[in-house]
């Protein structure tokens, strides 16, 4: 089934507020404005897209005149293409006013295509949009016909066939001006004289091969839904039913031995808009009171919280990501186990933060220190093997490292010596006690020059009792006259 | 759990109570905080809970390392603000199989009274060892302890090398006992736990003449291992 919304730029600009009529929306090219797109009234007058506003203004004095905003309009039909999925799950905008809804066996449980296209048009009505509609058995056919208006594909002009001026000027010229015409005319012919696409659009229009839609929303094999003859608008109404969605999504999980790895739960609201919630785990899951806590916490944690309006008439759980997930063994003296609890727990603060939040830190094989310790989100990480440090001796590596290191001012006896004495955030620190120099040098083989600043590391303790990790960047007199000095760190 | 094994022990009442709350404030309260949940008995990840804003540094896994943990029981949250922290430290503090939760507050206004007590009642039902990291010491807290950590001088080793870190504590506050205790600890990174620094008063530094160090992670630059200052090994335990 196709959806053509011809005024779709007008009617939405209408929603907002009350626009008067009648209304073209005009963009600027080359310098002078041209028309991109007319509402209903103004079309009748004669006003279409590609009209300078100018010759619009002659033809109709009183029109108003509104700027054109495409990305606005992509947005309203993807907003729209989400709320028609409550009819079926494969359904695809198809810019710039059509949608495309496969109904492929959907149509019964709306009790047939009559009804099902009734509740179309009255849904889209409500919210202010007028469509044509047309079913056909290949998206592109459904589309042509909605668009025209035709009720044949044999009936379609030639613009359903090209885009393109040149193109239809010579179909016509060839005395040809329906589509059912050229589609009589013997195939090497059409392709000789007009070219390859205009036979592939011809394809799509009259074969009935299958056409897959691309769907906006990937289509998930386990989908439970509740419809809801009044609709609900209380948190808790939805918690119940999200929590028998659960239950039925669990059962069916449970039956193909899989956990789902991603939950997306969709409101539809009565007035057309739909709440996306998902949920991601981080272990295979289909224990449904702990993915309604994950739910919870998402729903606690959303920005803006849930507004029912006037309520949510359908509700629909999906399970887009399964995995394999074996029976989970309980511990002996019973309770879950310790690796079970974490992951939960990981799971809840990821559900509430972010999957990106949660990290653990990695080492990389460097010496550079700030590239050889670094924190990587959990779910992307396995745990990294540390060396151990040598007994009996002091840390050499400081548990606060700044990236960048901040610079500071030392004072040292000799260019090459060790640090005397040193300013950091406005404080001036004397060193009484140090270690080093630990020096490491550039990683000549990374860098295409071959250069880099040795740096050397000191491990230096303040009168403050403070222990502090400084370096010079640059070798005196080999790399550099002047060597700056870093602090990069500190210990306890 | 033990700190000093004498009388800051017994001002605690036999040690540092792990199913409670503490807090910690001052330059050394990172390390202090590292310590204690690597001396903690308790095996499992220790959840470190942070604002987003780090202004004194990120925590570097090597020298997690160099403390004698393992890094990979760090497990790092940024939270992105203070009541997203909470909300998290909350949802933490119901997890038995976690060793230690850390909430680095920082200075955020929203660590109050309240927020404090629901802390220390949630580490006490759970038996959570709870550690809270703040800024300053002003804002009134129910937790079980306050304490100010500073970094102390540390023992001289040969060559006048700084030696392993040691931390002045001074026991601001602690519900229902006495407080306003110092004492200053120093980290044993091999059996990870405090040791008093007064024990080591009465001992001698002897300037031995084994070389404990390793070079080995500057191994890929020997002309430096050659350089380095040569230190002996601390004495015996």
């Amino acid at each position: 089934m196709a959806l053509c919304l011809p005024w779709l730029p007008a009617e939405r600009r209408a929603r907002h507020a009350p626009q008067p009529e009648p209304l073209v929306l005009v963009a600027n090219e080359r310098g002078r404005q041209v028309i991109r797109a007319t509402c209903a009234a103004a079309a009748a007058e004669g006003l279409h897209p590609g009209l300078a506003l100018a010759d619009a203004r002659a033809v109709l004095p009183g029109v108003r005149v509104a700027p054109h905003d495409p990305a606005g309009d992509a947005a309203c039909l993807d907003w729209l293409a989400d709320g028609a999925t409550r009819w079926s799950p494969m359904v695809a905008a198809a810019p710039p006013h059509g949608l495309l809804i496969d109904i492929s066996g959907c149509a019964h449980l709306f009790g047939g295509e009559a009804s099902l296209i009734a509740d179309v048009i009255t849904r889209l009505e409500r919210l202010g949009f007028s469509a044509r509609h047309a079913i056909a058995s290949t998206p592109a056919a459904a589309m042509a016909l909605a668009r025209f208006g035709a009720t044949r594909v044999a009936d379609l002009p030639l613009a359903a066939l090209s885009e393109l001026e040149p193109v239809q000027i010579a179909l016509r010229r060839a005395g040809l001006k329906r589509v059912g015409e050229v589609a009589a005319l013997p195939r090497a012919a059409v392709a000789a004289r007009f070219g390859e696409a205009l036979l592939a659009a011809l394809d799509a229009l009259t074969e009935s091969a299958p056409q897959p839609l691309d769907p906006r929303l990937p289509v998930a094999e386990i989908v439970a839904q509740q419809r809801f003859p009044q609709p609900i608008a209380t948190t808790d109404a939805v918690r119940v039913a999200l929590e028998k969605l659960l239950l039925r999504c669990a059962v069916q999980l449970g039956a193909r031995g899989q956990g789902g790895r991603l939950f997306a739960l969709a409101l539809y609201r009565a007035d057309g808009h739909v709440a996306q919630i998902r949920v991601e785990t981080a272990e295979p899951q289909r224990d449904a009171a702990v993915l309604l806590r994950l739910f919870d916490e998402r729903i606690a944690a959303l920005n803006d919280p849930l507004d029912p309006g006037f309520g949510y008439d359908l509700v629909r759980l999906a399970v887009p990501v399964t995995q394999p997930q074996d029976e989970t063994q309980l511990g002996l003296e019973g309770g879950q186990l310790a690796e079970t609890q974490l992951a939960e727990l990981v799971d809840r603060l990821a559900a509430r933060l972010g999957r990106s939040r949660i990290r653990r830190l990695a080492r990389a094989d460097t010496h550079i220190p700030e590239k050889a310790s670094f924190d990587l989100p959990f779910a992307a990480s396995a745990p990294s093997a540390w060396p151990t440090p040598a007994p009996g001796e002091p840390p050499d590596r400081p548990i606060r490292l700044f990236d960048p290191p901040q610079p500071i001012e030392v004072l040292a006896e000799v260019p090459d010596g060790p640090p005397r004495r040193f300013r950091w955030r406005a404080r001036v620190h004397d060193v009484t006690a140090h270690e080093g120099p630990e020096r490491i040098a550039a990683e000549w083989w990374r860098r295409k020059d071959g250069a880099g600043l040795t740096r050397d590391y000191w491990r230096v303790e303040a009168a403050d009792g403070r222990r502090y990790w400084l370096f010079r960047h640059g070798l005196y007199d080999r790399e550099t006259g002047a060597p700056r000095w870093y602090l990069h760190g500190l210990f306890a | 759990m033990t700190l000093d094994g004498g009388r800051v022990d017994a001002a605690l009442g036999g040690g540092l109570a792990l199913a409670g709350c503490h807090e910690i404030y001052g330059p050394g309260g990172t390390a202090l905080a590292l310590m204690l949940a690597l001396a903690a008995p308790r095996a499992g990840p220790i959840l470190w809970l942070a604002d987003a804003r780090q202004d004194d540094g990120r925590i570097h896994g090597a020298g997690l390392a160099e403390l004698g943990g393992d890094p990979g029981r760090l497990w790092l949250v940024q939270a992105g603000g203070a009541l997203p922290m909470l909300r998290a430290a909350a949802e933490a503090q119901r997890c038995a199989a976690l060793a230690c939760v850390v909430i680095e507050a920082g200075a955020a206004s929203a660590v109050d009274l309240t927020v404090t007590r629901r802390l220390q009642l949630a580490a006490a039902a759970s038996g959570l060892f709870t550690l809270l990291l703040r800024a300053g010491p002003s804002r009134p807290s129910a937790a079980l302890t306050r304490w100010q950590a500073r970094a102390a001088p540390s023992r001289r080793l040969a060559a006048d090398a700084p030696g392993p870190p040691r931390l002045a504590l001074t026991l601001e506050r602690q519900r229902g006992g006495p407080a306003d205790l110092t004492l200053e600890l120093e980290w044993d990174r091999d059996r990870r736990r405090f040791i008093p620094a007064a024990a080591f008063a009465e001992r001698a530094i002897p300037i031995g003449a084994a070389f404990g160090r390793s070079a080995a992670h500057i191994g890929a630059l020997p002309a430096v291992a050659a350089r380095r200052t040569p230190r002996p090994a601390r004495a015996a335990a």
